[in-house]
């Protein structure tokens, strides 16, 4: 082959000195505070808060920056001119979404994410007897949901309630403050934590769980700090470095370094909990997401409810979510609707860019819905009088 | 442990820190034993098959060489090798200590392994020591013959029980299969050490240099060991020769500015390709490739990406090596030099992982007997080279295929220039060798990536009929790989223009170079985002 000899060695001439390198890295350190501050300049992020496009580069750069000071960039007291991101998926008041009245229609309650809302509304389209009600809550996680669940004072108005629980966001059932772990957005609202005491689900309500309480939290320092300190101790994914503002937030260099921290951690804890490999049963997270799902099942059975529990099963995390409640659907008998059954998680075509499932995915998986509330509407109705 | 790791970060400020306030055989203990750790990081257990290696090579060279071993020389790697062996064994302290205290939870407190190893090791130096008695007994020929055979055996014996027994294990049922016999797999649960294949050919090539007479041996083994496992360069290469590397090991270094200068600008360059390219490609890539109804737009996207992440992320991982390297003033061997500027197969087997390909060359292409035949001789030792060549990769098919490929194309080459000669080139007709070789490269890089032979089925036929058309369903390269590639490739259009030197940028003004660093920097930091993945190399 006449390949070359393999003393191939990299001994080079010695140009410069000590003097020349210095100068460069003198150079190099100023070229790059020039690109931090002008890039920061260029792709800054809009201060006006109701600005809802401020364009992906700008957006790029700003992923880094300390919760906190996104949210008291996104913030005003007077919620009109609060970001609209603000106002999502506080606990008080629930705000729930209505489809249209159908004749006859059989009401439904969706609990859950951006996935769940799809599906209503997808059941709302596909099926002529179903009529759709959502409440729900960007990236919401299943403690969240199962809070809504809780604090609904119109359940007993539906015949089945859905309760979504997703696996890219399955650690962060242990978490009671999105912005503790979302550094996709910055989301003020609070869920409630809860956890497992030998066997009994107990919970724990968050600092605040309205807007008007945020507010009044965020604005002063004593209860803001009092705030941070609660979630310190109740929220595993609470990282001081992530969340709290400094100075250090106005460098892009410094937000690119905080966003790397903040993916390393999700890693990490994803890693520890569930991918497509596998999952951890005894994880805080897999066996709270066990005892939800059963609990909630007991208290909408309670209510006259059919429970369904919508599994998704997110792209590249394969059906280990589904595996990991495989246990307790069966033995508690709950009626559920795993999206790894008809969308293949390995496969990109069934889902979006930004990682919902495409609108035909979403109308397949309402369809199957729809035949799973059939079956469990049935098989719960009154016996006809005489038999 | 990875480069783009902050614990490697954090090991390398400790180990360098020791290494400077180190006297000379101070710096080689503590690098050996910060080599071992680097590699137990990953699974200690696997040092024993690395120490294995070491002794087996050490004694090697001296037996060729000598006729025999001094006691020292059979005792300290003897003693060594017996107490990597515990790490075989383990011990889960926290049982221990439950156990001490009186609540054991029943779990085992040492590994089952342990009576295997309790037996093996003896075992197994009884039977070199007769072996030993036996071969300093035979004529210096035979002695020399027989101790190269033993080296070799034993080398690839572990090399290829981790590594292929289970590739052939399945291959041989399919056959049976296939032939209606009626045969069921039967699988060892292996886990393949990581870098392994790098570290045995290392070690081979001392033995063989020293049956070649083209090396002395060192009597030092913990040089030896040094050179063996060098942790910047052991899981992943370049694969080095004892001549260039052992004389660094077993003598003082200094270590100069310049050194520290071209140290940290390839840290820094190797680190650009890995995290802001590589890590940014990765998911583009693992989507088109994980796709089973990829598009024509799918697969070309998927495999120009591929070609790019692996390029970036192997070049990448040597940059590093060889730049940390000179931080401890050792010098490493060039293993990559822009490879996508070849101009034909044999061009591109210069430039590509030149390591190994010397390696292959010496060890395997001439001793086959080389180009030193008929035409149809050197094709055959080519497709030969190539195939193992492939294979060393990794236990699959494809990777056989790949080697089949690329003997192919060298062979195809080799005939094409026998009977046309080797016209001269002009820029446009070698930029149209370089286009036309790259597409060549391109199909290579979809069979290497490809999961399965009926993948790499449906990926050909998509990209002869077009099926899909342009629809690209994969995900969007990271921001940092797009910006990226678009700085390394003007970097190595610079680098080509001035005949391929690698210190070019010194010609230019301190500023230009430091923007060019900046950005290199700027854009590393962003491709800190990216999800880490593993360097592709390791699992080789």
């Amino acid at each position: 082959m006449n390949l070359p000899s393999s003393s191939t060695s990299s001994s080079e001439p010695r140009p410069g000195g000590w003097r020349r390198g210095l100068a460069l890295a003198g150079w190099v350190v100023l070229w790059l505070v020039v690109i931090d501050v002008a890039v920061g300049r260029l792709f800054a992020y809009p201060a006006d808060p109701k600005n809802t496009n401020p364009g992906a580069v700008a957006l790029y750069f700003d992923y880094g920056r300390s919760m906190e000071g996104r949210l008291r960039r996104a913030t005003r007291a007077d919620p009109a001119a609060s970001a609209p991101i603000t106002q999502a998926g506080w606990y008080d008041p629930l705000v729930a979404s209505e489809g249209a009245a159908k004749p006859g229609g059989v009401r439904v309650t969706f609990y859950g994410m951006s996935h769940a809302m799809r599906l209503a509304d997808a059941l709302q389209e596909v099926s002529p007897r179903y009529q759709a009600r959502s409440i729900g809550a960007p990236g919401a996680t299943t403690n969240w949901s199962f809070g809504a669940f809780r604090r609904d004072r119109e359940r007993g108005q539906s015949q089945a309630a859905v309760l979504a629980i997703m696996s890219s966001t399955l650690p962060m059932i242990v978490s009671p403050a999105p912005m503790a772990w979302n550094t996709s957005f910055a989301l003020p609202y609070t869920a409630d934590r809860y956890s497992l005491n030998a066997g009994r689900l107990q919970v724990a309500a968050p600092p605040y769980d309205s807007f008007a309480g945020y507010v009044r939290t965020l604005e002063d320092p004593a209860a803001w700090e009092r705030a941070n300190a609660w979630f310190a101790a109740n929220d595993p994914f609470y990282d001081r470095f992530l969340v709290r503002q400094t100075w250090l937030d106005e460098s892009v260099a410094f937000r690119l370094i905080r966003r790397a921290w903040a993916q390393r951690r999700d890693v990490g804890w994803r890693g520890r909990v569930l991918d497509a490999q596998g999952y951890d049963p005894d994880s805080e997270a897999v066996r709270l997401a066990n005892a939800i799902v059963a609990e909630f099942a007991r208290q909408a059975r309670a209510d006259g409810l059919v429970p369904v529990i919508y599994v998704v099963d997110s792209f590249g995390f394969g059906d280990q979510l589904h595996r990991a409640l495989a246990g307790t659907l069966r033995r508690e008998r709950i009626a559920y609707l795993a999206t790894s059954r008809f969308v293949n998680p390995a496969d990109p075509a069934g889902y979006l860019p930004d990682s919902h499932f495409t609108d035909a995915n979403d109308r397949r998986l309402a369809a199957e819905l729809a035949a799973v509330l059939d079956r469990e509407l049935a098989a719960a109705a009154p016996p006809p009088a005489g038999e | 442990m990875l480069f783009n790791s902050l614990e490697f970060l954090v090991f390398l400020a400790v180990v360098y820190g020791l290494y400077r306030a180190l006297p000379f055989r101070g710096q080689n203990w503590m690098l050996l034993v910060a080599s071992y750790m680097f590699y137990g990081w990953w699974d200690w257990r696997f040092l024993f098959l690395m120490i294995f290696s070491t002794s087996v090579d050490f004694w090697t060279g001296l037996v060729l060489d000598r006729g025999r071993l001094k006691r020292n020389e059979w005792l300290v790697p003897a003693a060594f090798l017996s107490a990597a062996a515990l790490l075989l064994i383990g011990c889960d302290f926290s049982e221990l200590l439950r156990v001490v205290r009186g609540a054991g939870s029943g779990a085992p407190i040492v590994s089952p392994l342990m009576p295997h190893v309790l037996v093996g090791i003896p075992a197994f130096l009884s039977a070199a020591a007769i072996g030993y008695r036996v071969l300093v007994t035979l004529p210096e020929a035979q002695r020399r013959k027989a101790c190269m055979i033993v080296s070799i055996v034993l080398q690839l014996a572990v090399l290829g029980f981790f590594k292929y027994f289970n590739f052939f294990i399945d291959s041989l049922v399919a056959s049976l299969n296939a032939a209606g016999i009626a045969a069921q797999p039967s699988h060892f649960d292996i886990v393949l050490p990581v870098g392994i294949s790098f570290y045995t050919f290392q070690s081979m090539s001392y033995a063989i240099d020293i049956y070649r007479r083209e090396l002395k041996p060192t009597d030092r083994f913990f040089d030896f060991a040094l050179f063996v496992s060098f942790f910047p360069q052991l899981v992943a290469g370049p694969i080095e020769r004892a001549r260039n590397l052992l004389p660094q090991m077993s003598n003082p270094r200094t270590v100069t500015g310049e050194q520290i200068r071209r140290g940290l600008f390839l840290i820094v360059f190797g680190l650009f390709k890995k995290i802001a390219i590589a890590d940014g490609l990765a998911g583009t890539v693992d989507q088109a490739f994980a796709n089973p109804t990829a598009s024509w737009g799918t697969v070309v996207v998927g495999t120009v990406a591929f070609a790019i992440q692996i390029y970036c992320d192997f070049s990448g991982y040597s940059d590093v090596a060889r730049g940390v390297s000179k931080l401890f003033g050792v010098e490493l061997m060039i293993n990559f030099n822009q490879p996508y500027f070849a101009k034909s197969p044999r061009d591109f087997w210069q430039r590509w992982h030149i390591s190994l390909s010397t390696w292959l060359s010496d060890y395997l292409y001439k001793p086959l007997g080389g180009n030193r035949g008929s035409l149809a001789f050197t094709c055959r030792n080519l497709m030969l080279t190539m195939i193992l060549g492939g294979l060393w990769h990794g236990a699959a098919w494809n990777y056989v295929l790949w080697g089949v490929f690329h003997g192919t194309v060298l062979s195809t080459h080799r005939v094409m220039r026998e009977w046309l000669g080797a016209p001269r080139d002009n820029a446009f007709t070698a930029l149209l060798k370089i286009a036309g070789f790259g597409l060549i490269t391109l199909y290579g890089w979809m069979l290497f990536r490809a999961h399965s032979l009926e993948q790499i089925g449906n990926f050909t036929a998509t990209l002869f009929t077009g099926a899909g058309g342009l629809t690209v369903t994969a995900a969007r390269p990271g921001f940092s790989a797009a910006l990226g590639v678009l700085l390394l490739v003007a970097w190595e259009l610079v680098q080509y223009r001035r005949g391929g030197d690698a210190k070019f940028y010194r010609g230019l003004p301190d500023p230009l170079t430091a923007l060019a660093i900046a950005g290199m920097i700027f854009l590393t930091l962003m491709g800190t985002s990216n999800e880490p993945a593993q360097f592709i190399y390791f699992q080789f």
